[in-house]
């Protein structure tokens, strides 16, 4: 029974032990089936779901990152925050579409460096394929520069930007109304541009500077020479025929030799501070000459200042062009630079020298090294052309950048933009190209042409009589130009000039010859050094204008204003200036004292050696006496 | 979770799996982890792996410990990718891949990826070769001894490792036979 009771639960046992042995053998006979091949069908379709959700992702997400990412580009080529509005990107097409983009000003930033309308972009899918950005070309419904923000635009943790300071007015010298001549007054408002008080004062000082120098010196020398002239007059007294012996020989002899040694050591010192001061008196009477000839230097340049032809009209104007030329030219330039360093930082970020090992340590982590083959058709990032034509106000505008990229050796040409503003009938014509290669060191020239621009100086020359000075003008400037500094040549005509408000007898003239003669020719020169010390010229026909206009008229003037302007600097400079060389006079009586020490020494030292020979002839005579009659033995063999 | 890491692992180890997918999961996590991420040759010899009956599983496992590394081998690696990427022999062969399409979106050119790409291939060999021995020997000596030994049974009775045996055993259900 026991066996039987037993027997139903073996076999259900063993039942178990084969189920789970059934089981486990169509399990690993599932993990063979498995394990068979190398590709597994299940995550490839996955893979394939996968690939075809993130193309779905992308499509709706990747016009925003899109958007943010060319923000950042910018943000870090401009260093000035960036906003890219409204971006489309239609990838099968390879075109793109932006409502806006504004960059802010880094310097300002509460303005716009530039601020694009509406942007067409054609994209080349032969660069994308090789993972490179090139606009083929863009176009822009307009472009605007400078535009004011309402928000700032300075990037988290910008420094702060310098501000921009205005140049302050330039003070345009007045031309003279020789009707109402006051050469006092000219003097006095001229007295600053005047060279002579300065070199009156230099000497004056030179002078005062070598009296301080040489009195104390000159003071204990003469009373050393007088001392030591004191002490010889005993050994000068001394009487040689009294002297009997040798032994009263020898001692006079050592006074006299103590007192000339006193005397050179004495007349030593009054020779170096007699040659030290006729030194200093070269040197001093240079300066007081150079001092008078400023003087009458002054005297030509208040010549000139009523003698038309002389420069005084090119001088009266010369601050104003400078002026206007410098604020619109500091306008494109400042553009120009900002543009320029943008086009310096895409080629520096762009030319695959990245950082060696170890350096770099700010990085999070060591990103490797590219490296850049020699004939790759496109650079990172490469602008082929943007072309913008629009209008802003009643003037036409058109912009065309080209060949902007952050490799320049890797694109045909250099980079360039043109610019042209029509307004009526006037046209400015701008044309820059700048040579980013390394190998031309970032050289930039630019041409720009002018035609029938209206031209308003407006009030800028009032104080010289010409108030109103407008024309047309018609001309053409270059500019070349590198890192630090540049160049700039700009040759002009003044068509047309009027004064509109002349005013004194010259100003009444210049505008009646400016109107007669119909053109002035200007040209300007600038240069930009890298030290900082930048010059400017201009030359004009003006003066020649206005010379010819008023000839009869200024011989008679000016030869008058001319003795009244001279007689009146003369004035001046007796009264006021030559008191600054009074500190010469004490030189002189110092310079000659100096020399009367010097040869007093010289004196007295040349008496004590007449003494000195009288001793020792008196001395050599004694010692012959004592010798006669001594016969002196032979020595030698 | 990094219990449950190390409780896959032994998991994997001990199951049915291949020695031979899970050495190709090994090596390839070592050539992944070498080659820099963020570039299409990245991509694609992950979407390899992903296809492939390697086991991935194993392979995220040793490439998110080998990335771990990977930085202290950056110097030799640059170096030598610098060296072959400057090999004049090699040079038409580069220029000529630079200018093609898709092929510099791989960033062959850069100094680590050529570095890391070169070391992965050259270490997959051995790497497979090893770890293959590696499961191996595991499986055939090492897991028996340890199951059944002294110290283990001692060391079960350690909350730290009691927990990572039931991780184990947690982790044993829900990969199933087919891990």
């Amino acid at each position: 029974m026991e066996k039987n009771g037993k027997k139903p639960a073996a076999s259900s046992a063993e039942k178990k032990a084969a189920r789970a042995a059934a089981s486990a053998a169509k399990s690993a006979a599932k993990q063979a089936k498995a394990n068979r091949g190398y590709v597994k069908a299940g995550p490839l379709v996955g893979l394939i779901l996968l690939t075809g959700g993130s193309a779905v992702f992308g499509l709706v997400f990747m016009n925003p990152l899109l958007e943010r990412g060319v923000e950042a580009g910018l943000e870090a080529a401009f260093g000035a925050r960036a906003e890219v509005e409204g971006l489309r990107f239609r990838p099968f097409r390879m075109r793109l579409s932006v409502d806006a983009v504004s960059v802010a000003d880094a310097a300002a930033p509460m303005t716009d460096l530039f601020r694009t309308g509406r942007l067409e972009v054609r994209l080349s899918p032969s660069a994308a394929l090789r993972g490179k950005v090139y606009v083929e070309e863009a176009s822009a419904a307009s472009i605007e520069l400078g535009a004011a923000r309402k928000t700032s635009g300075a990037l988290p943790g910008a420094p702060e930007p310098e501000p921009r300071t205005k140049r302050p007015a330039p003070e345009i010298p007045a031309l003279v109304d020789w009707e109402a001549f006051d050469a006092e007054a000219l003097l006095e408002r001229e007295k600053s541009k005047l060279a002579a008080p300065a070199a009156y004062e230099a000497a004056g000082k030179a002078y005062a500077e070598a009296v301080d120098r040489w009195k104390g010196r000159r003071e204990t020398s003469a009373a050393a020479v007088d001392k030591a002239r004191a002490s010889s007059k005993a050994v000068l007294a001394i009487d040689v025929k009294a002297i009997r012996t040798a032994g009263e020989a020898a001692r006079a002899l050592a006074l006299v030799k103590a007192a000339a040694a006193d005397v050179r050591s004495v007349g030593t010192e009054a020779k170096a501070v007699a040659e030290g001061v006729r030194s200093d008196s070269a040197a001093l009477d240079r300066l007081a000459r150079e001092a008078r000839s400023a003087a009458d230097r002054d005297a030509a340049y208040l010549r000139s200042l009523v003698t038309p032809g002389s420069g005084a009209a090119r001088a009266a104007l010369e601050p104003a062009v400078r002026a206007l030329l410098t604020d619109k030219a500091e306008t494109g330039l400042y553009y120009g630079g900002r543009f320029l360093e943008a086009a310096s930082r895409f080629r520096d970020s762009g030319s695959g020298e990245a950082a060696a090992p170890g350096a770099g340590t700010d990085r999070p982590a060591f990103r490797g090294r590219d490296v850049v083959f020699p004939g790759a058709a496109f650079p990172r990032f490469r602008l082929g052309l943007l072309a913008s034509s629009f209008k802003a106000g009643d003037s036409a505008w058109y912009v065309e950048l080209r060949e902007l990229s952050s490799d320049p050796d890797r694109v045909p040409g250099p980079s360039s933009l043109k610019l042209e503003v029509r307004r009526g009938g006037s046209l400015v014509r701008a044309d820059a190209r700048a040579d980013l290669r390394r190998s031309a060191g970032g050289a930039w020239e630019a041409g720009l042409t002018l035609a029938h621009l209206p031209f308003d100086l407006g009030d800028a020359l009032a104080g010289a009589g010409l108030s109103g000075f407008s024309g047309v003008l018609e001309g053409a400037s270059e500019l070349r130009g590198g890192p630090g500094g540049f160049t700039s040549v700009l040759e002009t005509e003044v068509r047309n000039p009027v004064v509109a408000a002349p005013s004194g007898s010259l100003g009444r003239a210049a505008a009646d010859a400016l109107r007669r003669a119909g053109a002035v020719n200007l040209r300007a020169e600038y240069e930009a050094a890298p030290d900082g010390k930048d010059t400017f010229s201009l030359s004009s026909d003006l003066d020649r204008i206005i010379a010819a206009a008023v000839e009869s008229e200024a011989r008679r003037y000016a030869a008058r204003a001319s003795r009244d302007l001279d007689t009146a600097l003369r004035e001046y400079v007796g009264r006021d200036l030559e008191g600054l060389l009074a500190p010469g006079k004490e030189f002189e009586v110092l310079a000659k004292g100096a020399e009367g020490d010097s040869a007093s020494a010289t004196s007295l030292e040349k008496s004590l050696d007449g003494k000195q020979s009288e001793v020792e002839a008196r001395s050599k005579a004694l010692g012959s006496d004592l010798l006669k009659g001594v016969t002196v033995p032979k020595i030698g063999p | 979770m990094f219990l449950k890491l190390i409780a896959r692992v032994i998991v994997i180890l001990s199951s049915n799996t291949n020695p031979v997918q899970i050495a190709a999961g090994v090596a390839s996590g070592l050539l992944l982890a070498l080659l820099p991420a963020g570039n299409l040759l990245w991509i694609l010899l992950f979407l390899v792996l992903f296809v492939s009956k390697a086991h991935y599983g194993m392979a995220l496992v040793s490439m998110a410990v080998l990335k771990l590394v990977a930085p202290a081998a950056a110097v030799p690696l640059d170096a030598l990718g610098w060296t072959v990427l400057n090999a004049p022999a090699l040079r038409p062969a580069f220029t000529a891949l630079y200018g093609m399409p898709v092929a510099p979106l791989t960033r062959f050119n850069n100094t680590l990826v050529m570095g890391g790409l070169l070391a992965g291939i050259v270490l997959w060999v051995p790497a497979f070769l090893a770890a293959r021995a590696g499961v191996t020997a595991y499986r055939a000596r090492l897991a028996p001894r340890i199951a059944g030994g002294k110290f283990v049974t001692a060391l079960k009775k350690v909350p730290l490792v009691s927990a990572l045996a039931k991780a184990v055993g947690a982790a044993a259900r829900i990969a199933g036979p087919a891990d």
